[in-house]
């Protein structure tokens, strides 16, 4: 046992350096609850390759940011790494869409996988649940002579808050589910 | 044996459609069918280990037939183990697997369950130096739902701090029980040589390295730099331990798999705890 | 000559009168045994058919559909014009009303369900139809070609709106009592919303006016 824990500590020494609300909620509601989070990200998604193609004029691409923007939580970040910088260097998701607009490439392609994964929603200490969604995207920057210059695949889990709360409308109270995203985390993949 | 059977296991997530993508498998390319593959969260490594999602990534419920369903498990779960590291021996995960899916008892992972824990290495700037560190958490009920919580601290400036006197020196360190007589005039000494200063406390004492973190963040002695791959360390299967890594590579077998197994003694595993959660 | 003829039969008619009486005197003991006999075939008369009414009653109860409500009542009524008076038949006449009060009740039910489906059919087709203009914007924003094309049918689609701010409610689910809906939002919003991500996929479920005929709200649901 000793060598077990002492394998482990130099282990360590040697990597380490490197509710839904309590409220019942059928199958049904949940899988309609997963869905419009799931919508959310690929609204995201949308927005994303719009702000990145470069025949989207200025004022649409900093309107749609701001409807990007919308979707998420205040405060929340987008975490990248690449395969070279493997720590992660953070930016606020505005900033994060900002860049993206301005990247210096001639033409830029994005593209969505076909893979999404949603987890489960679990509860945080304020009953709001949380879940995270995981898509894939592959960026192709161009120069002006239409080479490509730059590609990467990565992997993004999003955070999805879901918060069910009500409002008045024309006298009428209607509940409805909050889904905001959260913080981003992305991560260069290597599928090939 | 094991590569057979995740031949077997690739071969059927092949031959079915992905209806909530409305994408067929065979419409993946290279790529997207590695992705489809990989063990994409933790959320799904759970899922998987315990046979409660289908080959299309669809969620079992409790009540439908294939739900945790030892076949569907025999299929997923040799493809849970990074296939390509050699220190996980081929008989330990036979055994492992003909343990979880033992009719008469089977073992499954649970979430909320505890005896599991994360690793995530990270970086601070300590007294303006950048240094490694270690940190563990665990998943922690707390009024309406769960939080991660950090419940220690692994780092060497504060390890080597403590308990590393010479034996000899170790063996005179203590106020004789007379000292009070003397107002204590003797205490003099505890604070004199500080790297003896911890053996004049009492037997119980251990050394709290949350404490030590947090009062030297407070103080802004460190600063946090940055954090790194986490690990899962699992002790929820009795006589097993086993770690879960992501493991980030091109190919099929890839994202959060069993980097680690190693059978344990009852008394090794709550040791290996202590050591995780002081 | 008339009154010595009328006096003749009279006496004749007497004689007769009394040869018959004493011939039925003589007769009397032969003639018993026969009222017996028919008392007799008159009570199996009677047994038999009481059940033959019994039978063709319960076959009535023990029908699962079959026979027709009009045959039932006439079969009944047929049972009941017998008087038959047996305490049983009388007991299964009762149950076999009631059955029939029961199948009517139900089949009025069942006619009554079906006009006002037909009805709901109808008036959905119609409001269907009578959505149709609203939705048409709403596909052509989705299906523009480019942003300046999605603009001007959104300045066109905005026309139909008492303000940019009309509520739009998106209901995701609905289970029993219970509707989750999206997250409340603006027809100014939303059709920006279709502009961006191309696409709709929802239909209207219901749409509230103004005494102009602008929009003030409208409710869509997710296909």
């Amino acid at each position: 046992m000793r060598n077990l824990l002492a394998y482990t500590i130099v282990a360590l020494l040697l990597s380490g350096t490197t509710a839904w609300t309590q409220e019942h909620i059928s199958p049904e509601r949940k899988q309609a609850i997963d869905s419009l989070a799931l919508e959310k990200v690929r609204d995201l998604s949308k927005y994303i390759s719009l702000i990145g193609d470069k025949e989207t004029p200025f004022s649409e691409a900093t309107r749609v940011i701001d409807r990007a923007v919308e979707l998420f939580m205040e405060g929340s970040e987008v975490g990248v790494s690449s395969l070279y910088r493997p720590e992660i260097s953070y930016f606020p998701v505005k900033q994060y869409l900002e860049r993206l607009m301005r990247l210096n490439y001639s033409r830029v392609e994005i593209e969505w996988y076909k893979i999404e994964y949603v987890s489960d929603l679990e509860p945080q200490p304020d009953g709001t649940f949380v879940g995270v969604i995981t898509i894939f995207q592959r960026f192709s920057g161009y120069d002006q002579e239409g080479g490509l210059v730059y590609q990467d695949v990565t992997k993004k889990d999003i955070t999805v808050y879901v918060k069910r709360k009500e409002t008045q409308i024309a006298g009428r109270l209607i509940g409805f589910w909050d889904v905001m995203l959260g913080d981003i985390r992305v991560k260069e993949t290597t599928p090939r | 044996m094991i590569r057979h059977t995740w031949t077997c296991s690739l071969l059927l997530l092949f031959c079915f459609p992905i209806p909530a993508q409305n994408i067929h498998i065979s419409d993946l390319d290279g790529d997207e069918s590695m992705l489809y593959a990989q063990t994409k969260q933790v959320n799904q490594f759970f899922r998987r280990f315990n046979g409660e999602e289908n080959q299309h990534g669809e969620r079992y419920h409790t009540g439908d037939s294939l739900y945790r369903d030892i076949q569907l498990r025999l299929g997923y779960l040799p493809m849970l183990f990074d296939q390509q590291n050699p220190n996980i021996e081929k008989d330990d995960i036979k055994n492992f697997i003909a343990k979880l899916t033992d009719p008469v008892q089977t073992a499954f992972l649970d979430f909320h369950g505890q005896d599991w824990f994360a690793e995530l290495p990270a970086t601070f700037l300590t007294y303006r130096k950048r240094e490694n560190l270690i940190l563990f958490l665990c998943l922690e009920q707390e009024r309406l739902g769960y939080k991660w919580s950090i419940t220690n601290v692994y780092y060497e400036r504060f390890l080597k701090l403590y308990y590393k006197g010479e034996a000899e020196m170790v063996m005179k360190t203590f106020l004789h029980p007379m000292s009070h007589e003397l107002d204590f005039m003797n205490i003099r000494k505890v604070f004199q040589n500080p790297d003896y200063v911890e053996y004049y406390a009492c037997k119980s004492f251990h050394p709290d390295f949350i404490s030590l973190l947090t009062y030297e963040v407070k103080q802004g002695n460190m600063k946090f730099e940055g954090s790194g791959d986490p690990k899962f360390h699992f002790f929820q299967i009795p006589g097993w331990y086993f770690e879960v890594s992501f493991v980030n590579r091109p190919g099929y077998n890839t994202g959060w798999l069993i980097t680690k197994l190693i059978r344990i003694t009852e008394e090794e595993r709550r040791e290996l705890i202590n050591f995780y959660q002081p | 000559m008339t009154s010595k003829s009328n006096r003749a039969l009279f006496i004749f008619k007497m004689i007769l009168l009394l040869i018959l009486g004493g011939a039925t005197l003589t007769l009397t003991p032969g003639c018993k045994s026969k009222k017996k006999l028919a008392m007799e075939q008159a009570a199996r008369e009677y047994a038999e058919k009481v059940e033959k009414a019994k039978a063709e009653l319960r076959a009535i109860l023990n029908d699962d559909g079959t026979m027709p409500i009009s045959e039932m009542e006439r079969r009944l009524l047929d049972i009941r014009n017998q008087n038959l008076n047996d305490p049983e038949v009388n007991e299964l006449m009762a149950q076999v009303e009631a059955k029939i009060v029961a199948m009517k009740e139900e089949l009025r039910k069942r006619e009554e369900e079906e006009r006002k489906r037909q009805q709901e059919e109808e008036e959905a087709q119609k409001k269907k139809q009578s959505y149709d203009y609203i939705e048409d914007y709403f596909f052509q924003i989705a299906g523009s070609n480019d942003i300046n094309e999605a603009n001007t049918k959104i300045s066109e689609a905005m026309k139909l709106y008492s303000s940019d701010q009309v509520p739009v409610l998106i209901i995701i689910s609905q289970e029993g009592d219970i509707t989750d809906y999206d997250k409340p939002t603006t027809i100014g919003n939303y059709l920006n919303y279709l502009k961006d991500v191309k696409k709709y996929d929802c239909k209207i479920h219901q749409a509230r006016f103004d005494e102009y005929g602008q929009i003030t709200e409208l409710e869509l649901i997710k296909k």
